[in-house]
């Protein structure tokens, strides 16, 4: 494959998945309200109505940036999209209640990426790497921390990913220990995806995991959860982005590297 | 300088489209309702927490309530000795003269700031439905005479109260307050409260309960009488040991999920949404309901709903929805929205006249959200953005959920005759 492929195939990989992370936000926001709206309105002290514009103009405003993500100039609706992104993330921290200091981290690929798209937008893809490794880094650190800490959410998709899947009964004890096992591994390729060498199977395995984990959410609740599953496409297509970047060898850096 | 001005156009493309579409967003928005009523009465300083002297009073209900009760109390100094005096007859606050006494655990709430102290005195062999007088006394220090009335035995009509989220706004909370205790006070039929959750904004800080636990000295009736908590965990106290310290541990350590027999035709099953729904705690409202199954009347109640009126639904939906409808639950009282709400009876995921009722979402104390009414399963049922509190009557033949305004207004009625099981 030819090396200017592989850096397509990756920065459609990325702005797909921020076009369709904008998409999912916006009708989250639109169908619940989102936590802009409470933290404004519960813990500021907005009317619920100005938030409730402010949250409206915002999920407009991510619709019309997702096609404009496609044209490569047009880097301030990535900036936007970011900008508002990482609002929501402050602003799910502060009205949060379960460990929710590990929101800003379990958030990170998804805030980050549009980042990184604008680093690949201007062919400055060194750090567009490293920003796609930080942001997936902090997503599967966090929720590796929530799995070891016994997340009830992640507890109850275990119980419910066996009942639909291998049509089996899975004790709370049982769905315990393999929810911490979960923890530890994620955790382990958080950190090893922070190794400055290309390790293509950790992408691979987190892209995996993290597309299986927002499929998750549609599986446990249905497709009218689908907001829900698409807001965490990022956590599958930032991984993915960098295996396609790592799938063609850099003279510079292919001498160091080790083989798989 | 080609280069330039290209991006240019696109940045002035970009400007243009995202600030048309975010004005276009803000104008089309929904009307909200702004903040909800303040009460302008905010003199209520409630009993100074000093010395050993009991303040922050509460009194606790759990699996059996014809004849237990815990009893819990503030004080500000740890108390070398803390009893509850008590006698079902009034002693006028003389507490040489109530013929039972129960020693109070002692213990320091888990906080750096607020360093106060609770009392748990637990009572037993209560008899039913009778009036207890009582005096808690700390190192010498004693409070006025209180009372309450124990739940009853057999197939006996009565009434309840059912409210949730009284976090966050101290003026609402002081409102719906002093609304229970208006409705106590008009009713003495009405024997609890079971509460929903989201007392405070922080469950984890002391400072918050502390407020909490003196605004809820409002709910005592000027003659004294105390309205009975059965309460339920909210996803603002999910952690922290502070919730166990202020209700004594309800329902298991780590679980605080339980059951309630009022008289023996009501069952409340209360269950807690932060934890794992699909776990044990399916396994135990299974068992409950199963076992219970002849009861005529049988409810539930739980913070973060399945149905809700605002935001997406919790693993109710997906854990506890089939067992109740397995079981013909009666009404789920759901809180969480900051909304009022009755959706139409549920089955299937589907309108059915044989289906479950889900009322609540939340209106002790917290700014009210406009609802989502065009949801499909509020088709036949009520939305409204106004703070809250709902009155059960139990009797033989039907089940009343009346939803009542801090006004004091009944904004919406709903009754159900028993169903077969
Ligand atoms: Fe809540």
């Amino acid at each position: 494959m030819s090396s200017s492929t592989d850096d397509r195939a990756a920065i459609w990989t990325l702005r797909g998945a921020v076009a369709l992370t904008c998409v999912a936000v916006a009708a989250r926001m639109l169908m619940y309200g989102g936590p802009v709206l409470s933290w404004l309105w519960l813990n500021v002290g907005w009317s619920e109505q100005a938030a409730l514009r402010l949250e409206h103009g915002a999920a407009f405003g991510l619709m019309v940036c997702a096609p404009l993500l496609c044209w490569r100039k047009a880097w301030p609706a990535a900036a936007l999209v970011s900008g508002w992104l990482l609002f929501a993330t402050v602003a799910e921290t502060a009205t949060g209640t379960w460990h929710s200091e590990l929101t800003p981290g379990a958030l990170a690929a998804r805030w980050l990426a549009p980042v990184a798209l604008i680093a690949l937008s201007m062919n400055k893809e060194r750090p567009a790497e490293w920003l796609l490794r930080i942001g997936i880094a902090g997503t599967f650190l966090c929720h590796g921390l929530e799995a070891v800490f016994h997340n009830p959410q992640f507890i109850d998709y275990l119980i419910r990913g066996g009942e639909l899947l291998a049509g089996t009964r899975v004790e709370e004890t049982v769905a315990t220990t393999v929810l911490t096992a979960i923890g530890v591994l994620d955790i382990a390729v958080a950190l090893a995806i922070l190794v400055p060498k290309r390790l293509r199977a950790v992408a691979f395995w987190m892209a995996l995991w993290g597309f299986l984990t927002a499929a998750a959410r549609v599986l446990y609740m249905g497709w009218g959860n689908w907001p829900e599953a698409l807001m965490r496409v990022t956590n599958g297509a930032v991984p993915l982005t960098l295996l396609l970047l790592w799938s063609r060898p850099k003279p510079a850096e292919a001498e160091h590297e080790t083989p798989e | 300088m080609k280069r330039l001005n290209s991006h240019r156009a696109a940045l002035i493309v970009t400007a243009i489209a995202v600030s048309a579409a975010v004005l276009i967003g803000a104008l089309t928005a929904p009307p909200g309702l702004g903040a909800a009523d303040r009460n302008p009465d905010g003199s209520y300083v409630g009993t100074r927490v000093e010395g050993t002297t009991p303040a922050q009073w509460r009194l606790i209900w759990e699996e059996d309530p014809a004849h237990a009760a815990t009893v819990s109390w503030t004080t500000a100094e740890q108390p070398k000795k803390s009893t509850l005096v008590y006698d079902s007859e009034a002693r006028q606050g003389d507490v040489t003269k109530y013929r039972f006494h129960a020693d109070a655990t002692v213990g320091q709430y888990t906080d750096d700031e607020v360093r106060t102290w609770y009392n748990h005195a637990e009572i037993s062999g209560l008899k039913a439905s009778t009036t207890y007088w009582f005096v808690m006394v700390s190192d010498g220090a004693a409070s006025r005479e209180f009372h309450f009335v124990t739940g009853p035995e057999g197939d006996a009509d009565f009434k309840l109260l059912y409210g949730g989220d009284s976090r966050s706004d101290r003026d609402a909370r002081r409102t719906m307050n002093r609304r229970m205790r208006a409705l106590l006070e008009e009713d003495p039929e009405i024997l609890a409260l079971a509460h929903g959750g989201d007392y405070v904004a922080n469950g984890e800080e002391m400072e918050d309960w502390d407020e909490w636990l003196t605004d809820h000295e409002l709910t005592v009736t000027a003659d004294g009488r105390m309205l009975p908590v059965i309460p339920g965990r909210g996803n603002h106290e999910a952690g922290g040991p502070l919730y166990d310290q202020i209700f004594n541990t309800p329902g298991k350590k780590g679980g605080n999920f339980y059951r309630t027999l009022i008289g023996e035709q009501f069952l409340l099953v209360t269950l807690n949404s932060n934890i794992s729904a699909g776990g044990d705690q399916a396994d135990f409202l299974e068992t409950i309901l199963k076992d219970n199954s002849g009861v005529r009347w049988q409810c539930a109640n739980y913070h973060r709903p399945a149905y809700p009126a605002v935001k997406s639904p919790g693993s109710a939906l997906e854990h506890w929805v089939p067992l109740f409808e397995k079981y013909n639950l009666d009404v789920a009282f759901e809180s969480d929205g900051h909304t009022l709400k009755r959706t139409c009876p549920i089955r299937a995921g589907k309108k059915a006249d044989d289906g479950v009722v889900y009322i609540g979402e939340g209106g002790l104390g917290v700014k009210q959200r406009t609802p989502k009414d065009d949801r499909w399963y509020f088709e036949g049922g009520v939305t409204a953005s106004t703070l809250h509190v709902q009155k059960l009557t139990v009797t033989k033949s039907m089940l009343t959920v009346e939803s009542i305004t801090d006004a004091g207004k009944v904004y919406d009625t709903f009754e159900t005759k028993p169903r077969k099981r």
